[in-house]
């Protein structure tokens, strides 16, 4: 059975005092990322889910869907520094993380900062770095530091990693490793969008001046976006849904087309993010609605076997785990 | 886990039932009537288990159990005030604890699981203690077989990664192969050489500890040997045979009159007074009284039927230590000991008149000789033969007890014909023996009869030869060597057509009773039914001393002893003409059936009294007029049985029309518009429980919706959470009605899940006023 067709937000859904506090910097960040990625309003709300949830950020699309148009609007809107690398085979891990330069004046190391140590990275193709240069972002993402010589470097509390990847090409590229997929948050495919999108986006390139784009204006600065994320952080979840999430946790590790289920890391990103869909639903508590909204982007990008289609088994896993309706109780 | 739980409480009750199966007189009936009780409660159990979590905590659920545990206390009150058919006490309980355990298995709950194990294991043991058999054996190891299944699942997670991922078998082929080859060619060696007896018991007595090797052994149960424990025989009744040496002597054994004044009373005398009338009154009628009771004396003596009562219950004591015989089975039945074939209005005694029996001959058959005692019988009446053990204990006679139509007598070994003899008023009889020892078993065979052909038959008085003077004293002197076979009949029926003084008013009552019955059998199964039906059998209710009419007295009062019974059903059916007798001996009643030793215990109280209708010379049919007990069984092929069944369910249903036709409406009401009723009864349901806080309004009216939603065919799956699936569903009635219910639906995600919602009155009111909309609302819109 088909997964639920995901509820638009509802605008007459009761809200709490603190939300509303985010509620406008939210509306015009999605505003913005809407107009740069038109017709696709719920690949927005996941991009936005993600970065409220602390999680990065893997997009896999066919070349010239707004990958990296996408993620340079995120970037731009969140504001702090923005970087961005451009994998190929023949980028080192010091391309990523800086390295120590020795300065001839000075007569000692300087350390050269790499473009891990912005607020957003863009690894543009990143299945055509190698593995190598591919481990160098494994303690960025995740413990958001790298060790460079012996020395740790703490990189930004809100750094976001948003990798793309072609899955057509398979020349010359490097399949991500499954602990490094365990390290993004989630998955998404954009898709082409629908006609009426695609029209539009004609109608506004006709006469469009041929300068370079304007850099928008940030929306959040990096400490509204790290205090929107600990707001975030706070909604409730209740040991019902909890006790949800755990079994479906489970259920992937005993599906029989899965060799390699959901981590305990991974349960956390999936925590996270229901919150996080709660919060943009503009409630402070998660339901069985939000935690299969995300199932997909979730699963996605951890769920590895011998299977064809990964929406089919995320499918059969949900529809293996009834939803607690009359056993949650009162805490 | 689920499925195993119910499977191994299943299959526990099923052992249980098969246990006491045969001590049902009908076991497919039995089956039929367990499948039925386990079908309800069982469905009771999976309808618990799809309640709500919260609701199957609820006070609903413990008013089930309590109401499941209760049922058997109340069936068994109503089965034995409806058809006079009881339980043990212990059994009810049995049953409670099977239906509790039912209903646990399809509970959530792990320790209500568990619990409901626990019972099957119970139950399955209890069934082990009352009777081991073959079916119940079978569904034993199923049992277990499933109980380990059952323990596996339930211990799965510590199991799991302990079990080996393969094994090597270590037994040796070929001594393991030779030893059960070895052992089946015993098992199947000595069930050729069994014949009547079963391959278990050829084994059985193989084991030396058991006698079988004719050695005494004082600790032995039982065998084919001589031990010692053989004369007790408690366990296997046919492995006794007929001992000669005398082993009991007792004092304390008691007559067939000593029971009968026990269970009835001494006979009342009259005051003197009458003996000084009868001084004055002729010779020959002074003499009438004295040549009676001489006659009486050879023939069997008398029984009054004007008695003081029963006396008081004498201190419970062990039942076996009272039985006066043992019948093997289940089956009930009468066994006459004495006939009486004439009445004075106070007391019945036998005329003298020679009966009319059979030679005696011996046939051997089954490794036993048989002593045919069977007279001629109209083949159209019997349906095969039926035999029956009895075990005789403390009972002081020569006579055999005999069940009605009796064909054939054997005692163990016993093949002297001179043995056995016919008594004065035609009961087979030990001759030369004051008592038949104790402890003998008497294997009795007697005919199968079905009386469908007698019915039809009419008259069959006519075919009976009638004597030129009915009554004639001088009968008892009759030459019943030069007289011819019908004349023979006609004198030992003579006296059977008599009426007492003063009885022949009674014929107008007869014939009332009959009206409208076509003459013949039909008439006395007639007079029977309505003695059984119109009257209250009272041993307390016994005649004065002075009662100058004993049956006009039964009639007035319309209760009595069972004595009463059958003299006026014997009065009422010689004023229509028809040939009847009274027989006394014992009943054999099922409700003391031993399932453990499987034979019915017949104690002293179990003397009864009935009355016999001649049809064929010297055949006699019992008729059961008394109520509380049972007429003998007629035996029916399938067909006949068939048929009856048929026409009993026909007479009843046109006895019931009128209910039947208002079933049957509402039966088809509620399939066309089941959906319907369903909603309302949902909705009826929803009204009852929905009271409380708001919580549980909330949760209730979402259990509404998924009700309704199943009713609908549109059920929602476990996996699809309540907004998604009801809002969208709520569409279809109207867009009004589909906000009402979203907005419902998004309250109950908060009470679910949002531990820290507040609930202000405005969210109380609110919420209640949103239950109600969207519970009604469908039938408004």
């Amino acid at each position: 059975m088909k997964l639920a067709t995901p509820q638009a937000v509802d605008p007459h859904e009761p809200s709490s005092g603190a939300v509303c506090r985010f509620q406008r910097s939210l509306d015009d960040l999605r505003r913005t990322l809407n107009s740069s990625l038109r017709g696709k309003d719920d690949v927005v709300e996941l991009v936005l889910a993600c970065l409220l949830a602390r999680g990065h950020l893997l997009i896999e699309d066919l070349p010239g869907l707004g990958k990296t148009t996408l993620a340079k609007a995120l970037a731009h809107a969140v504001g702090g520094h923005f970087a961005r690398v451009q994998c190929t085979p023949d980028l080192l891990p010091s391309d990523i993380t800086g390295f120590n330069l020795f300065n001839q004046q000075t007569r000692a190391f300087e350390f050269s900062r790499g473009p891990v140590f912005s607020d957003v990275l863009l690894a543009d193709e990143i299945n055509r770095a190698t593995p190598r240069t591919q481990s160098a972002l494994f303690e960025a993402m995740a413990e958001r530091q790298v060790t460079i010589d012996g020395a740790c470097h703490p990189l930004s509390e809100t750094f976001f990693v948003i990798a793309t990847q072609n899955p057509v090409e398979s020349h010359g590229a490097y399949p991500l490793p499954e602990a490094q997929l365990d390290r993004f948050a989630m998955k998404l495919s954009i898709g082409y969008a629908d006609r009426t999108s695609e029209l539009a986006m004609l109608a506004d390139h006709v006469g469009a001046p041929l300068t370079r784009d304007e850099i928008p204006a940030a929306i959040l600065s990096p400490e509204a976006l790290r205090a929107l994320q600990q707001h975030v952080a706070q909604v409730h979840v209740s040991a019902a849904l909890q006790g949800y999430l755990v079994d479906l946790a489970q259920a992937t590790r005993r599906h029989r087309e899965v060799v390699l289920g959901l981590s305990p890391r991974g349960l956390l990103t999936w925590q996270r993010l229901a919150q996080a869909e709660a919060h943009l639903r503009g409630r402070d508590f998660i339901t069985p609605e939000d935690v299969q909204h995300v199932a997909r982007p979730v699963l996605a990008v951890r769920l590895s076997g011998e299977f064809g289609s990964p929406q089919s088994v995320i499918d059969e896993i949900i529809s293996e785990v009834a939803v607690p309706v009359f056993s949650a109780k009162k805490g | 886990m689920h499925r195993a739980t119910r499977t191994v409480v299943l299959l526990a009750a099923l052992t249980l039932q098969a246990a006491t199966w045969n001590s049902h007189a009908h076991p497919w009936l039995a089956l039929a009537g367990l499948g039925l009780v386990l079908g309800v409660v069982d469905s009771f159990g999976l309808a618990t288990r799809r309640w709500p979590r919260r609701m199957a905590t609820s006070p609903a659920l413990v008013v089930l159990l309590i109401s499941l545990w209760c049922w058997p206390y109340v069936l068994e009150m109503a089965t034995r005030a409806l058809i006079g058919w009881g339980q043990p006490l212990e059994m009810q309980i049995v049953d409670s604890l099977r239906n509790l355990a039912i209903v646990l298995a399809a509970q959530h709950n792990l320790a209500a699981r568990r619990v409901a194990f626990l019972a099957s294991f119970f139950l399955v043991l209890f069934a082990f203690l009352l009777r081991l058999g073959v079916l119940t054996g079978v569904l034993a190891g199923l049992y277990a077989l499933a109980s380990v299944g059952w323990l596996i699942a339930s211990h799965w997670g510590r199991l799991q990664g302990a079990m080996p991922a393969h094994t090597r078998p270590q037994l040796p082929k070929l001594p393991a192969v030779s030893a059960v080859a070895i052992v089946a060619l015993a098992v199947a060696a000595s069930a050729l050489a069994a014949s009547r007896t079963t391959a278990a018991r050829q084994l059985w007595g193989f084991f030396p500890s058991s006698g079988g090797t004719r050695q005494a052994d004082p600790y032995a149960w039982s065998g084919i040997g001589d031990g010692d424990q053989v004369v007790g025989a408690e366990q296997e009744a046919d492995s006794f045979g007929a001992v000669e040496t005398e082993v009991f002597l007792s004092s304390h054994v008691p007559t067939l009159y000593d029971l009968l004044e026990d269970s009835y009373g001494k006979p009342k005398t009259k005051p003197k007074a009458n003996d000084q009338r009868t001084i004055a009154l002729a010779q020959r009628s002074r003499n009438g009284p004295e040549k009676r009771t001489v006659a009486s004396a050879t023939a069997g003596r008398e029984f009054s039927v004007v008695r003081s009562g029963p006396r008081r219950q004498r201190a419970m004591a062990e039942r076996r230590e009272r039985a006066v015989l043992y019948a093997a089975g289940y089956e009930s039945g009468h066994l006459r000991l004495e006939t009486f074939d004439s009445f004075d209005g106070s007391r019945w005694f036998h005329s003298g008149a020679a009966p009319v029996v059979s030679p005696l001959r011996i046939e051997n058959s089954g490794q036993r000789p048989w002593i045919h005692a069977g007279g001629a019988i109209s083949q159209s009446l019997v349906r095969g033969t039926v035999e029956r053990k009895l075990k005789i204990m403390h009972l002081t006679t020569a006579r055999i007890p005999s069940p009605p139509q009796l064909a054939a007598v054997a005692i163990d070994k016993v093949d002297r014909l001179d043995m056995f003899g016919w008594s004065r008023d035609g009961a087979l009889e030990l001759r030369d023996h004051a008592t038949i020892p104790p402890q003998t078993i008497v294997n009795t065979r007697s005919y199968g009869m079905n009386l469908a052909s007698l019915r039809a038959a009419g008259d069959f008085t006519q075919r009976l030869p009638r004597a030129e003077r009915p009554g004639d004293e001088d009968a008892v002197g009759f030459d019943s060597a030069q007289a011819t076979h019908e004349e023979r009949i006609a004198c030992a029926l003579a006296p059977c057509y008599a009426l007492p003084p003063n009885a022949e008013s009674l014929r107008g009552i007869a014939d009332a009773w009959v009206a409208g019955t076509p003459r013949g059998w039909q008439q006395v199964e007639a007079v029977g039914a309505r003695l059984r039906g119109g009257f209250q059998h009272d041993c307390q209710a016994v005649p004065a001393a002075d009662c100058p009419d004993v049956t006009a007295h039964f009639l007035a009062t319309g209760r009595g002893p069972d004595y009463l019974f059958a003299t006026t059903a014997a009065v009422l059916l010689r004023s229509l003409g028809y040939p009847t007798r009274l027989a006394s001996g014992f009943y054999v009643q099922p409700q003391r059936y031993d399932r453990v030793a499987a034979q019915t215990t017949v104690l002293p109280e179990d003397v009864h009294v009935w009355a016999e209708v001649c049809i064929d010379g010297d055949c006699w049919i019992a008729i059961e007029p008394t109520p509380g007990y049972e007429a003998p069984r007629e035996t029916h092929t399938w067909q006949e049985a068939a048929q009856h069944a048929a026409a009993t369910l026909g007479r009843w249903m046109l006895r019931h029309i009128l209910a039947l036709v208002a079933v049957g409406a509402l039966v088809l009401a509620l399939a066309l518009f089941r959906r319907g009723a369903a909603q309302h009864l949902v909705l009826a349901w929803w009204w009852l429980w929905a009271r409380g806080n708001v919580r549980q309004r909330v949760l209730w009216t979402t259990w509404l919706l998924d009700q309704r939603a199943r009713l609908a065919g549109r059920p929602r799956p476990a996996h699809v959470p309540l907004l998604l699936w009801h809002a969208e569903a709520a569409r279809e009635v109207s867009p009004q009605f589909q906000e009402r219910t979203r907005e419902l639906l998004q309250f109950a995600n908060r009470l679910l899940y949002d531990d820290s919602t507040r609930v202000t009155a405005w969210f109380d009111e609110h919420t209640s006023r949103l239950c109600r909309e969207v519970a009604w609302g469908p039938r408004r819109t």
